[in-house]
């Protein structure tokens, strides 16, 4: 059914190269009842472009050149076996990645036509995605003016709304601070300042050149996978424009922004009943060093599980906390734990958070601790391979940050990790910053 | 399903999807097979949550009340041993576990790679061996304190506990599932096990397990702990609820520092029915919420046009005691929105709805049924919820082919003007200043 050679070079991906740069990443699997389509355009961090860019997604879903409407496209969605769409602008590492996709259920368990022939249930998906992300709803050259008002008026509400999830948002805030300003920082939806300048013209200008140019992914995974796969190598993907010969470089700076020198600390004030503190600490680890194994164990020992130090001494131990975790940053080689604590406990909670780092680096770490560590980091990542979506995200990090392509390789490093090398990195670990999101009206500072 | 010693298992071919069951000493015990899949999963589920503050103990005649959000209280204690602290010993395992409590029931889960006979058997101690010290249970009094005060940040987590306290004036549904910070107070080891001896029994217990089984050999399995555990057969005690009046409370409005105002409406039903009858309605219902604000609604591209929103979230639950439905949103004008919720009911009433936009949504809802079976989770809850009324997930699916336009139609009566309340929340303008860079 496939014309073309495929190949796995180092993934569980099955690759084929439809067009200059444009790979097609498939894994046909009947144990999911879900068949998930992803096209992920890849675009360098460019600060003049990203909120424009980020704007994209939202416009895109309100209506295609055949779906001129939200009500046709839901329509549409609902005769797919209420198919979900998803259009979203995320960063994977500094780069800004365009996402559209498709979720319906296994055409296998339908009863209905598998084949990708003209008007079968895959062909009317596929299509429908590369439409969404190459013929959206214009009007003279640009997305029309009343849609556009409305959408950056819904991007600026969601942008704004970040604090309603206040542990999300100190942590996205802590981020931003620790960038200072530096591009490859800046979130995946740009900038409140920036939101006020784009217009729909420049809009899908700037999205018309970056189908030109960028390298684009495209993932299938589920039961229907090969006869997508083998749709999509008989068509020809239509572009709104020539691509070009010269495609975005995506592999130069892809080093996170430098940490500040000294210890930065910041707080905000935001009434409520929880103060957020958010601490961040860099490790030097990132994708691909071959201490990464070591650096994930020292986040899982610290605060990645229930049975870490976080949660042992400053929740149950101490009753500060009903939160109190750790997740890593591999991008930016940092870890970040967070708690959810009375704003009078602040700096009791920041002292025994740093307290136990420093145990950590002086060989507190029991045989028990190595051991559940290690097996919950490779149930972690074992389970992913039980996710579309896991498997999918793993992948496209590893096309574009590099390190380990599958959950069985790092897995099999997690395994060989010694409680030295998890020492080292405790070590290794040196508080960047301190971000405080206070609940309670007094003097900050 | 009618589940006895004797095993039962039930297909579904098109789904090439299978469920054995056996009632093992007393709990309802359910394996999904799942080829492939490398996640191993149980989930206990016990008929007892938030809203069984007042009952009669087994061989007591007198009613007792125990404090709000004490179902919650005992879940986070019983993960406390004699012996230390059962998430270390999952993880200990390779497992990782998680427990939550909601309004009519409790559950306790866990997943694993590996060690699945002795992480079921854990979790089996977990539920059934309580212990309890009167230190342990003052600790956890702060940790639940926090726990109650990340929930009163969260805008939307409080738009629907303020809607169901204005909704219910007495059913405890109107509570908070944890409790408040003055109720927990109250909450004594005495209580706990006095709780955990009446709702903590086998008659009141699911167990689902899920994953890339021999489900005759999983089956064997959980016979052998559960039967070596010793449970005594048991009932559960009398559980007395108030008589909730028709009439609702006043609608609220509430400032939070929120940067767009929150809506929420919420309608209490009053035609409380049972068993199968029950779900079929409660699908209907949530079908017709569908249909007239869902993303393919006439309504909905109106209000996102206007740039009211664009997003509006609806749900309908019901139990044997209790129904509401609720309609919310994020929106620049909540007045606004509010009067065309409103008027687009009485519109739907007097005009109803298009048959062909019932046919696609049921294609929806068919689509929806065959994906499900990719979440263990939300196929165990669905079926241990229908298993409490002899039905179970493959039923389920019958019942969804089976719903009509008139059936839909018929849910209109839940949305009466009269028995509806609205919650407003809108911003304080507290959060201004943005961050502050200390030295």
């Amino acid at each position: 059914m496939i014309s073309k050679a495929t190949e796995k070079p180092d993934g569980i991906f099955n690759q084929i190269e439809l067009g200059h740069g444009i790979v097609l990443h498939y894994l046909p699997e009947t144990k999911w009842k879900t068949l998930s389509i992803d096209v992920f355009f890849k675009i360098p961090a460019m600060a003049d472009k990203l909120t424009a860019l980020s704007l994209v997604p939202r416009l895109a879903t309100r209506g295609t050149q055949r779906l001129p409407s939200v009500q046709d496209i839901s329509r549409f969605l609902e005769d797919l076996y209420g198919a979900g769409m998803s259009a979203d602008a995320r960063k994977v590492g500094p780069i800004q990645v365009i996402r559209f996709g498709i979720d319906l259920p296994s055409p296998s368990h339908l009863g209905v036509d598998m084949s990708g022939s003209r008007n079968s249930l895959i062909s009317r998906a596929v299509s429908f995605v590369w439409d969404l992300a190459t013929r959206p709803n214009l009007r003279d050259g640009a997305y029309p003016q009343e849609v556009f008002e409305v959408e950056r008026e819904e991007h600026r509400r969601a942008i704004t709304g970040l604090i309603n999830n206040r542990p999300y948002y100190a942590t996205l805030s802590l981020l931003h601070e620790i960038s200072q300003g530096d591009p490859r920082g800046l979130p995946a939806w740009g900038t409140l300042a920036d939101l006020d300048r784009v217009n729909p013209r420049d809009t899908w200008d700037i999205w018309k050149q970056m189908l030109a140019q960028c390298p684009i992914s495209i993932y299938v995974i589920g039961d229907g996978a090969e006869e997508v796969a083998g749709f999509l190598s008989g068509c020809q993907l239509w572009f709104p424009c020539d691509r070009s010969e010269q495609l975005l470089d995506i592999s130069e700076q892809l080093d996170p922004p430098p940490a500040p020198e000294n210890v930065l600390r910041v707080e905000e004030f935001l009434p409520g009943e929880q103060t957020i503190l958010c601490m961040a600490f860099e490790t030097g680890i990132r994708e691909g060093d071959p201490q990464l194994p070591a650096m994930l164990f020292c986040d899982g020992i610290l605060g990645g599980f229930p049975h870490s130090k976080l949660f042992s001494v400053v929740r149950e131990q101490h009753g500060l906390a009903y939160f109190s975790d750790t997740i890593p940053n591999t991008w930016r080689g940092l870890i970040i734990a967070t708690s959810g604590i009375s704003d009078t406990d602040r700096r009791d909670v920041e002292q025994l958070i740093v307290s136990q780092v420093e145990a950590m680096s002086k060989g507190d770490i029991s045989d028990e601790e190595m051991e559940s560590t290690r097996m919950g980091l490779v149930r972690r990542l074992m389970t992913e391979d039980d996710s579309q979506r896991a498997l999918v995200m793993r992948s496209l990090s590893h096309e574009i940050l590099g390190g380990m392509a599958t959950p069985q390789t790092l897995a099999d490093a997690i395994l060989k990790v010694t409680k030295e090398e998890v020492i080292k990195v405790a070590s290794q670990m040196k508080l960047k910053a301190v971000y405080t999101l206070r609940a309670k009206e007094d003097a900050i500072g | 399903m009618q589940l006895d010693r004797q095993r039962t298992i039930l297909r579904d071919e098109l789904l090439k999807e299978e469920i054995h069951g056996a009632v093992i000493d007393g709990i309802k015990v359910f394996v999904l097979p799942k080829k492939g899949f490398r996640r191993k999963y149980a989930e206990i589920s016990f008929e007892y949550g938030s809203n069984d503050n007042t009952f009669i103990p087994n061989g007591s005649g007198e009613p007792v009340n125990v404090p709000a959000g004490i179902a919650h209280f005992l879940e986070h204690k019983m993960f406390e041993k004699p012996w230390g602290e059962a998430f270390s010993a999952f993880a200990g395992l390779g497992a990782s576990a998680n427990a939550y409590t909601a309004n009519n029931y409790t559950s306790y889960l866990f997943w694993t790679l590996e060690n699945f006979p002795k992480a079921l058997d854990l979790l089996m101690e977990v539920v059934f061996s309580p212990y309890f010290t009167d230190e342990s249970v003052e600790r956890e009094k702060r940790i639940i304190t926090q726990e109650i005060r990340m929930y009163q940040d969260q805008p939307g987590s409080r738009l629907l506990r303020e809607t169901l306290s204005s909704l219910f004036l007495k059913h405890p549904v109107r509570l908070d599932i944890a409790g408040t910070e003055s109720s927990i107070q109250q909450v004594t080891k005495e209580l706990l096990y006095l709780c955990h001896t009446n709702f903590y029994c086998s008659a009141n217990a699911s167990l689902f397990i899920a994953g890339d089984f021999d489900p005759e050999q999983v089956l064997d399995l959980a016979a052998g702990i559960i039967t070596r555990r010793g449970l005594k057969p048991c009932k559960p005690p009398f559980r007395i609820r108030p008589e909730e009046p028709h009439d609702v409370g006043e609608s609220v409005r509430l400032t939070m520092p929120v940067p767009t105002p929150l809506l929420q409406i919420g309608w209490k039903d009053v035609s409380l029915k049972q068993g199968r009858e029950l779900i079929m309605h409660e699908t209907s219902v949530n079908m017709l919420l569908e249909l007239m604000f869902g993303g393919s609604s006439s309504f909905f591209s109106k209000v996102q046009e206007e740039g009211l929103t664009d997003r509006i979230s609806f749900s309908y639950e019901a139990w044997p005691d209790y129904a509401f439905a609720v309609v919310g949103a994020e929106t620049t004008d909540p007045d606004r929105l509010m009067g065309m919720v409103f008027d687009e009911i009485e519109r739907v009433k007097s005009t109803g709805v298009d048959p062909n936009d019932f046919e696609r949504l049921k294609r929806t809802m068919l689509g929806r049924f065959i994906t499900l079976f990719d979440s263990f989770d939300t196929v165990g809850q669905l079926q241990m919820r229908l298993s409490d009324i002899g039905e179970d997930v493959f039923s389920y699916g019958t019942m969804l082919k089976e719903l009509d336009l008139d059936s839909v139609m018929a849910g209109l009566a839940c949305f009466s003007p009269e028995r509806s309340v609205t919650t407003v929340i809108t911003g304080d303008g507290k959060h201004q200043n943005g961050p502050q860079r200390l030295e």
